[in-house]
């Protein structure tokens, strides 16, 4: 458990397929509703929030280099408050995985595995990603570096033939309604952004932690420009206003790319690996819960808790939301604050605590 | 814990109970300088073995000495045994020649450096080694009054001898395999390798069967931590006996349960030797041709030794036609199935139409009827591997083509169903290593039920879990998925491509880290100046 290291690479494409994997999906069609043609320039205000999110959790990790966050909060705010600290952030992974897992399934059961239950996407799901998170994290990241190339080959096959069908008089008039929708609208994608705050768990495994900053930076802004792509292409290809309107727009403007009639229905294969990329992300979620747990409790292992968590994870996303649309509502009103809490002002306010009581690591 | 638990049922063990009688006295047994005494010893130790034969004579010493030879006949060689052991020592005149005072002294020694004729000739004077010596094809000779034997090497026996591969073929390369025969295969590789670097060194292993098992790597491309590894882990078995090397690879390999073969088995030579190069360790077992090669990856499994020798250009798109016939061997039924039986949204329409109308009066689902015909392919595959050769190939392909052919005509499966497995079919014959192909041709079930319960995103979970697995995976400290995961860019060129051999410049990294340079840069070929 201690002994595993990443390298900074790695840890970069963990990040992008963290940030990419559920703004794919989401993203676009949240967006895409209120400002219209100029949702595609969103994202670019929002990846801040990811980078303010990487200084503040980079300045902790240069404080305590090599330290744990349950160890160094404990050091910082006392052995309870640091606790409860921690605590804070099991509550965040939880939540978070929740509904990633919710939103996966929801759109399973919308898309590709119409009409199957619920519950049973949910329990598999869990299951894969626990597996994985039993497996630990060197193997979560390698898994990743396995598909991302794959995933990323097989939307530049997307932008490809899209690019054809895209009518870029669409994106105009851009600021229509001028930049205050932009700003206000970045929060969700800001939310995912800001979810680069794994670093907080994965900085002391990291084998050269001088690389991470500028691998992680790499990966907002690779990730920016990629969520921008989709975004702009969705809507060049579908039309804001029809985007506006879906469930999930970039899986119908997937569905509507055809050539004759042998290139079409590509969406399967498109959202293959996306599937990949999502499982990934639910199992990194899934570990850092149980590795967070295993370290306020003290544990030698995490496997245990990865048994238990099973079960809690299942009923959590099931009850989650009642439907889709809900879930949505969860996403765009409540979502964003919450979660820009825990990535932003949580870790702020420790750094701020340490720097005032002068507390630094070995 | 599911694999700790299974672990502790199958490590459960009885206790010894049978004893060897000889292990009562903790001792070793020694020869005494008393032969009848010595005689009597041996033949108890060797009772109800009628091939281990011995034979009393004479020396013509000027006092004229008993002595005895005794041997295993199964393993000996008459004519060696007659003409170059007994026939020297029933010479007159070397003994009549010896000073009395030092041929009393250390007779056995005089033999062994003036009067045998032979390689390998040695002083022994424990029963244990002695028995050894003798179930390894020497002769050992006891001489009246001396308490050391001596052993030579008068092995003799039917081999195979080296001939074409017969699992691993290719068209352009060398053509010798290796055979049973431990020395043989060392000197297919000494052939190949003359380095003084390529190192070789032997161990006994298996209680019963006495099994020389050789290790060999090149010093100073191999890593050491690897090679101490090997010797640890081979030093750790314990068991009565070895017949493959099926068995080593099983007792060493990292992980108690995976499908996938953790070390790579040949029987080319030449393959092995370009492992060596490459810093891997070859592990020979004795009386089997296939060699272990580790630590092993899955990339290395889907290299045939005929890449390097081709075009390089060709033997990419070889590659690539490689990576894309393992794709289609594990998930080509299930696709089938997620389409037909869940995620019909996923053909195009007129496609959908035409196979759909042809499945339109089928008694059975996709998904059994794939399984079935899949089975059915697999029981034939197997009944080919055990008939008689003249036999085998054509009750399978016919056997194969018949119920392909039934089938459909009868109703009970469709056409597309046979084009699937037999695409199938055949791209699973594609992969140069032949335990790679069992691995896939377990997951290709589990995979195809996964896909009948939830369809595309089954085939997805169940790939998720390999995927996991294989990331777990190492062998001998390699990861399994190297260099894919984790990257290593500049080590692709040897795994999707073959980069041309100019190109190749450096060593595989985590196999070849302590020598990494192959050869100089820019040596490749230039044209010459105009002028």
């Amino acid at each position: 458990m201690d002994k595993e290291k990443i390298s900074g690479t790695q840890t970069g494409m963990l990040l992008f397929t963290l940030i990419t994997a559920t703004s794919i999906l989401f993203v676009p069609g949240i967006i895409v509703q209120r400002t219209g043609q100029s949702a595609w320039l969103v994202t670019s205000f929002s990846c801040l929030a990811g980078v303010i999110s990487l200084l503040i959790v980079l300045k902790l990790g240069q404080r305590f280099s090599r330290t744990t966050l349950s160890k160094y909060s404990e050091i910082v705010l006392g052995k309870v408050m640091g606790k409860v600290f921690c605590l804070a952030y099991v509550l965040f992974f939880f939540i978070n995985n929740t509904l990633t897992i919710r939103e996966f399934s929801e759109f399973l059961s919308y898309s590709l595995s119409f009409g199957s239950s619920i519950l049973l996407l949910i329990i598999v799901i869990v299951a894969v990603a626990g597996f994985g998170a039993y497996k630990g994290i060197e193997v979560i990241v390698r898994a990743n570096q396995f598909v991302l190339p794959l995933f990323i080959i097989s939307f530049v096959c997307l932008f490809g033939l899209a690019l054809f069908k895209a009518d870029y008089e669409r994106v105009l008039p851009l600021w229509e309604k001028g930049i205050q929708p932009l700003i206000s609208d970045s929060a969700v994608p800001a939310s995912l952004f800001g979810e680069i705050v794994v670093l907080i768990m994965l900085l002391p495994i990291v084998n050269k932690p001088q690389e991470v900053w500028s691998k992680s930076l790499w990966a907002i802004l690779a990730s920016m420009g990629f969520i921008t792509l989709c975004t702009l292409i969705m809507i060049t290809v579908v039309g804001p206003n029809l985007s506006g309107h879906l469930l999930f727009p970039f899986w119908n403007f997937v569905k509507s790319i055809e050539y004759g009639n042998y290139v079409q229905r590509i969406e399967g294969f498109i959202f293959f690996f996306w599937l990949t990329i999502i499982m990934i992300k639910t199992t990194l979620l899934y570990y850092l819960t149980c590795l967070i747990t295993a370290q306020i409790f003290g544990l030698k292992s995490y496997y245990p808790v990865v048994c238990y968590l099973a079960p809690l994870q299942v009923t959590a996303a099931t009850f989650v939301s009642s439907n889709t649309i809900q879930l949505q509502d969860i996403f765009r009103k409540y979502w964003p604050p919450f979660a820009l809490f825990f990535e932003i002002a949580l870790p702020l306010f420790l750094l701020t605590v340490a720097v005032i009581r002068k507390k630094r690591g070995n | 814990m599911i694999k700790e638990l299974l672990t502790k049922i199958l490590s459960k063990s009885p206790q010894k109970t049978f004893k060897m009688p000889q292990n009562d006295s903790q001792e070793t047994k020694k020869l005494t300088s008393e032969m009848d005494i010595n005689l009597k010893i041996l033949q108890a130790f060797f009772h109800l073995c009628e091939d281990i034969v011995s034979k009393e004579f004479l020396l013509d010493l000027p006092t004229p000495t008993r002595a005895f030879i005794i041997y295993a006949e199964s393993l000996c060689d008459p004519v060696m045994v007659n003409e170059s052991i007994l026939k020297s020592l029933m010479q007159e005149n070397f003994f009549r020649t010896l000073e009395i005072s030092t041929a009393e002294a250390n007779l056995p020694e005089i033999i062994l450096q003036r009067l045998l004729p032979n390689h390998q000739t040695q002083l022994v004077s424990d029963i244990q080694q002695l028995s050894n010596f003798l179930l390894s094809g020497h002769l050992i000779l006891v001489i009246d009054g001396y308490s050391t034997a001596i052993a030579t090497a008068v092995q003799g026996f039917e081999q195979r001898a080296v001939n074409e591969p017969s699992t691993e073929q290719s068209i352009r390369g060398p053509r010798d395999s290796f055979v049973e025969n431990l020395s043989t295969n060392v000197s297919l590789l000494r052939r190949r390798i003359s380095s003084n670097r390529l190192k070789y060194q032997s161990i006994t292993l298996g209680e019963l069967t006495q099994t020389k098992v050789g290790i060999c790597y090149i010093q100073g491309i191999a890593n050491d931590k690897i090679v101490e590894e090997v010797k640890v882990r081979l030093n750790k078995i314990d068991i009565d006996s070895i017949l493959d090397s099926g068995y080593i690879e099983e007792l060493i390999a990292d992980e108690s349960f995976t499908l996938f073969p953790l070390v790579q088995n040949t029987e080319r030579p030449d393959r092995t030797a370009a492992s060596l190069c490459e810093g891997r360790i070859a592990i020979i077992v004795n009386n089997t041709p296939s060699v272990l090669i580790v630590p092993c990856t899955i990339v290395s499994l889907l290299q045939a030794s005929e890449d390097y020798y081709n075009n390089s250009l060709f033997a990419t798109l070889i590659r690539i036609g490689r990576f894309i016939a393992i794709n289609i061997a594990l998930l080509a039924p299930a696709i089938t199935v997620a389409i037909f039986s869940n995620n019909a949204e996923l053909i195009p329409l007129t496609f959908l139409t035409s196979v759909a109308g042809a499945r339109s009066d089928l008694p059975f689902p996709i998904s059994i009827e794939i399984i079935l015909m899949e089975l059915t392919f697999e029981l034939l595959r197997e009944a080919g591997v055990r008939l008689p050769k003249t036999v085998g190939q054509a009750i399978s392909t016919v056997g194969g083509l018949v119920i392909g052919q039934a089938a459909v005509t009868a109703g009970i499966v469709s056409p597309i169903t046979v084009i699937v497995v037999s695409i199938t079919a055949i791209a699973s014959f594609v992969f140069p290593d032949y335990s790679i192909g069992t691995s896939i041709r377990i997951l290709r079930f589990v995979l195809i039920i996964l896909s009948s319960i939830l369809g595309i995103f089954g085939i997805v979970s169940g790939l998720m879990v390999i995927l996991y697995h294989l990331c777990g995976l190492r062998s001998f400290g390699v990861p399994y998925l190297w260099p894919i995961a984790p990257l290593s860019v500049s080590d692709l060129k040897d795994t999707f491509f073959r980069a041309p051999w100019w190109a190749m410049s450096a060593r595989p990294r985590l196999t070849g880290a302590e020598d990494p340079i192959r050869q100089a840069s820019k040596r490749g070929p230039t044209k010459p100046d105009k002028g």
